[in-house]
């Protein structure tokens, strides 16, 4: 009862305590902020992770799985499966538009052949695509290209109503302010060889002002060469079917192409103002196929128009991921259906070699784990190699007994080279900040030591009516108990309130204001002054930490001002983290571990000071000035 | 050594070591208290008063000798016998009083009702609002001890000491801290007490308070003289 009653009136009538209490608080918040931050990283790259691989993958590279579609049926029949989706896998090299020229630049990229549709439906492809609009800036490179494409066909669609609008609007001034019947006579002298660059000057000052130029008929003829310059939803449904104009299109990661750089806010600009725009070119993808029995053969390529670009989140991905129809890759492959004939007699057909598959991507329903899914979808394709079997087809599925390259791992497994690392650096984080833990101990020691030294005579009292060692143990032991409580739940709320706030924290250090740099140097001086009027000219204390408040908030001060002057300082470049803001979801379960720690480590520092407390001889103690 | 006397020590001895020097500061003090005596240790400053007060309320232990206040012996006894001695047989009253600077009148007067062996903070607390009453303290109760007088501050010191109705008072100095005037009425307290029976020790090095005592033994070089004996 009396340690309470103690322990209360030390708190509340000491700034020795509130110090430590502060420590406590600070080192509790650093650690919650860290951890925060890097878990938030980790589920990041987790979710994107996830995001364009299912559940569970099935896995069979190089030769693929034959029959997939009898295994996706077989898959899809269960009720923990939601979808299952094919895909083709294998490496090779996109020829890019770029540079100008015929010197053209190629990228090394991973391509995923995959069928629009149900990869849909396992992944999360559609709210991955990049382009949901044509940006504002590339509809005049779309219209020159459509022009470029169809020219005659539009100019020739052109009446003479839209011509004179033309003319007015990109004619000099006097010609631009003549009458209509004067431009009528102009129109017809003038070459069928100026209209297209009369349309891409209009086109400048928007597509719309162009609309309204030009007849329906030219209008439309312009429309059938380039649709996305009249669809908003044009080249995201490209995208989704993963063609253009009718033809299979790729699609490809944002970050394959070079011209598409990250600016400091994380924002996507495509180099050239737009020109680089990978949707509006076709691009060249080779591969090198394998034969049945290993062997490379010679490659293969295919030109493809680019549908749209995706951005996963993952820069690894991002970076040489590109999507193709599954059909368009299997030709590449050599992995498309075919006729399987003897080797001794090319004309006798032994049976159907059918197309192959070298991944199964499976997505498991609202409640089923993927390891519990990996389970599930292990027996699931032992059921479709029985059944294979049965059917006496010439070409057998690869056995998950006796096929080493056939695999069956959860998103996680498939993705651990990269969760992985980032796993093990949040945890080298956790322990090398867990470190504060010893410099918040030695903090409480060092306090609480003061404290005992300050409090030896009342120590003596308290023996002298009576209160065994034990309860002077337990004053300090609760003492340090209510610092660790107090300080533990001041450093959750801060580090709550940092956390939650880091992005508004990390873009008023991007560009800060002047005034928080005038205000710090204010309170400074304010500070200074303060000191010398306290210190009336006798007292030295107040005077030299009017000095030290001056120094720190004059460095704080003239710090943001420099840094305002310099441009601000980016610690979480997105272009180098990838993610466009800092994760600010707060880890509550290593938050309260932490805390948790902070209290006992509170505890287990104050049983030294404690101890001595304990010790001390009560009658040496009544003598202690 | 008699059976009937409320306290009894016996051959007590205290020698310290301050660093490879051993001083002995008693040696073979013995004495009796009966039941409402008021006995006064008469001695020079440095002849062992205190210590010996300190032995008698379980606060040191001697090197040797016996002492026992009523059925509790607890000259050689384990530090919790002695806390149980202190926190319900004893009452300190100390020169500079002694209260904690955290606490107001009211807790610092109730603390040792508090500690285990004390009639508990419930009946703590009616004991000392009346002890603090019948000292003229009632109107301070809710001050910090930094915002009284010395006289208030030995007046609370004197109830913290009361509040578990030990067997014996034992006063250090009581009034050696304050003005002539107020250490008079300090001693008026004190006999007042004794006259209800209380029984006290004090130790002083003032003849004057001293002589208020029933019986007044002198202590010199570490020895009781029991010749000074008067009663």
């Amino acid at each position: 009862m009396y340690q309470f009653l103690l322990t209360g009136r030390y708190l509340a009538s000491r700034l020795t305590p509130l110090l430590a209490v502060a420590a406590v608080a600070l080192c509790v918040s650093l650690v919650i902020v860290v951890v925060s931050v890097m878990s938030g990283f980790l589920d990041m790259v987790r979710a994107s992770g996830r995001t364009l691989m299912g559940d569970v993958i099935i896995t069979y590279p190089v030769r693929g799985i034959p029959w997939y579609g009898q295994l996706i049926k077989t898959l899809e029949a269960d009720a923990n499966v939601a979808a299952a989706t094919p895909v083709v896998d294998t490496w090779g090299l996109l020829r890019m538009p770029y540079p100008d020229g015929n010197a053209k630049e190629s990228e090394r990229i991973q391509i995923w052949g995959i069928d629009p549709d149900t990869f849909s439906a396992v992944t999360g492809f559609a709210d991955t695509l990049m382009w949901t609009t044509v940006p504002d800036e590339v509809k005049v490179y779309l219209l020159r290209d459509a022009l470029e494409r169809s020219r005659s066909v539009i100019v020739s669609a052109l009446d003479i109503n839209a011509r004179v609008h033309l003319l007015r609007h990109t004619a000099p001034l006097e010609t631009a302010e003549a009458s209509d019947a004067k431009l009528k006579s102009l129109v017809q002298n003038m070459e069928e060889g100026d209209w297209d660059v009369r349309m891409r000057i209009m086109a400048l000052d928007g597509t719309d002002v162009l609309r309204t130029a030009l007849n329906d008929e030219a209008w439309q003829a312009l429309i059938a060469a380039e649709p996305r310059l009249e669809s908003d939803d044009a080249v995201l449904n490209d995208g989704l079917r993963l063609e253009r104009n009718g033809r299979p299109a790729l699609i490809a990661g944002l970050h394959v192409s070079q011209a598409n750089q990250r600016d400091a806010e994380g924002e996507t600009e495509i180099v050239r103002n737009g020109y680089w725009w990978l949707p509006r070119f076709n691009v060249t993808l080779t591969t090198l196929p394998i034969d049945a029995r290993g062997g490379m053969l010679d490659p293969e390529s295919v030109s493809l128009p680019v549908a749209n670009e995706f951005q996963s989140g993952v820069y690894l991905i991002d970076q040489t991921r590109v999507l193709v129809p599954i059909d368009v890759v299997q030709d590449l492959t050599h992995l498309d259906a075919a006729e399987r004939v003897d080797p001794d007699d090319p004309t006798v057909v032994l049976g159907e070699d059918p197309a192959r598959a070298t991944m199964v991507l499976v997505r498991g329903t609202d409640g089923t784990t993927p390891a519990a899914l990996q389970i599930k979808v292990k027996a699931l394709y032992r059921q479709f190699e029985l059944a294979m079997a049965q059917q006496d087809v010439l070409v057998q599925p690869p056995s998950l007994d006796l096929s080493p390259g056939l695999g069956v791992r959860t998103w996680e497994q498939q993705n651990a080279s990269f969760i992985g690392p980032v796993e093990k650096e949040r945890e080298l984080m956790r322990t090398l900040f867990s470190i504060i833990y010893l410099v918040c101990g030695a903090l409480i020691v060092a306090i609480f030591w003061a404290i005992v030294y300050e409090k030896t005579r009342d120590i003596g009292i308290l023996r002298s009516i009576g209160a065994p060692r034990s309860g002077i143990v337990n004053i300090f032991l609760l003492y340090g108990l209510v610092v660790g409580v107090l300080g533990a739940a001041a450093g959750v709320g801060l580090g709550w309130l940092i956390t939650t706030n880091v992005n508004v924290i990390h873009d008023a250090l991007a560009s800060p204001p002047a005034w928080p740099g005038w205000a710090a140097i204010s309170v400074g001086v304010a500070l200074f002054a303060t000191g010398i009027v306290l210190g009336r000219g006798q007292f030295l204390l107040p005077v030299l930490l009017g000095v030290f408040a001056l120094i720190a908030c004059t460095t704080v001060g003239i710090g943001l001002l420099v840094l305002r002057h310099y441009g601000g300082l980016v610690i979480w470049d997105p272009s180098v983290y990838y993610f466009d803001e800092v994760p600010s979801t707060i880890d509550w379960t290593s938050a309260m571990f932490t805390a948790i720690g902070a209290v006992v480590v509170s505890v287990v520092a104050a049983s030294i000071p404690a101890a001595r407390a304990a010790d001390i001889d009560p009658v040496k103690a009544l003598r202690y000035e | 050594m008699s059976d009937t006397a409320l306290l009894s020590a016996v051959g007590l001895a205290r020698t310290f070591h301050l660093d490879r020097i051993d001083v002995p500061v008693l040696s073979e003090c013995t004495l009796d208290v009966q039941r409402g005596e008021w006995l006064a240790i008469h001695g020079a400053s440095g002849s062992g008063k205190s210590t010996l007060l300190h032995l008698l309320g379980g606060l040191d232990r001697p090197d040797h000798g016996t002492i026992r206040i009523g059925d509790v012996d607890f000259g050689g006894a384990k530090p919790g016998v002695l806390d149980r001695v202190r926190a319900g047989q004893v009452g300190f009253v100390f020169q500079f009083y002694h209260l904690l600077p955290e606490l107001n009148v009211l807790e610092n007067a109730m603390l040792p009702a508090m500690m285990p062996g004390g009639i508990g903070s419930g009946p703590g607390r009616i004991k000392a609002v009346g002890l603090l009453d019948r000292f003229g303290m009632s109107d301070r109760l809710l001050h910090r001890p930094r915002e009284l007088s010395g006289g208030e501050r030995q007046r609370t010191a004197l109830a913290r000491a009361l509040v578990n109705s030990p067997a014996v008072l034992l006063a250090d100095e009581p009034t050696g801290n304050l003005d002539a005037r107020t250490g008079a009425a300090i001693l008026d307290v004190l006999a007042e007490l004794h006259r209800d029976g209380l029984t006290m020790i004090t130790v002083t090095h003032d003849h004057a308070i001293a002589q208020r005592a029933d019986r007044v033994l002198t202590l010199a070089k570490g020895r009781l003289d029991t010749a000074t004996e008067s009663v």
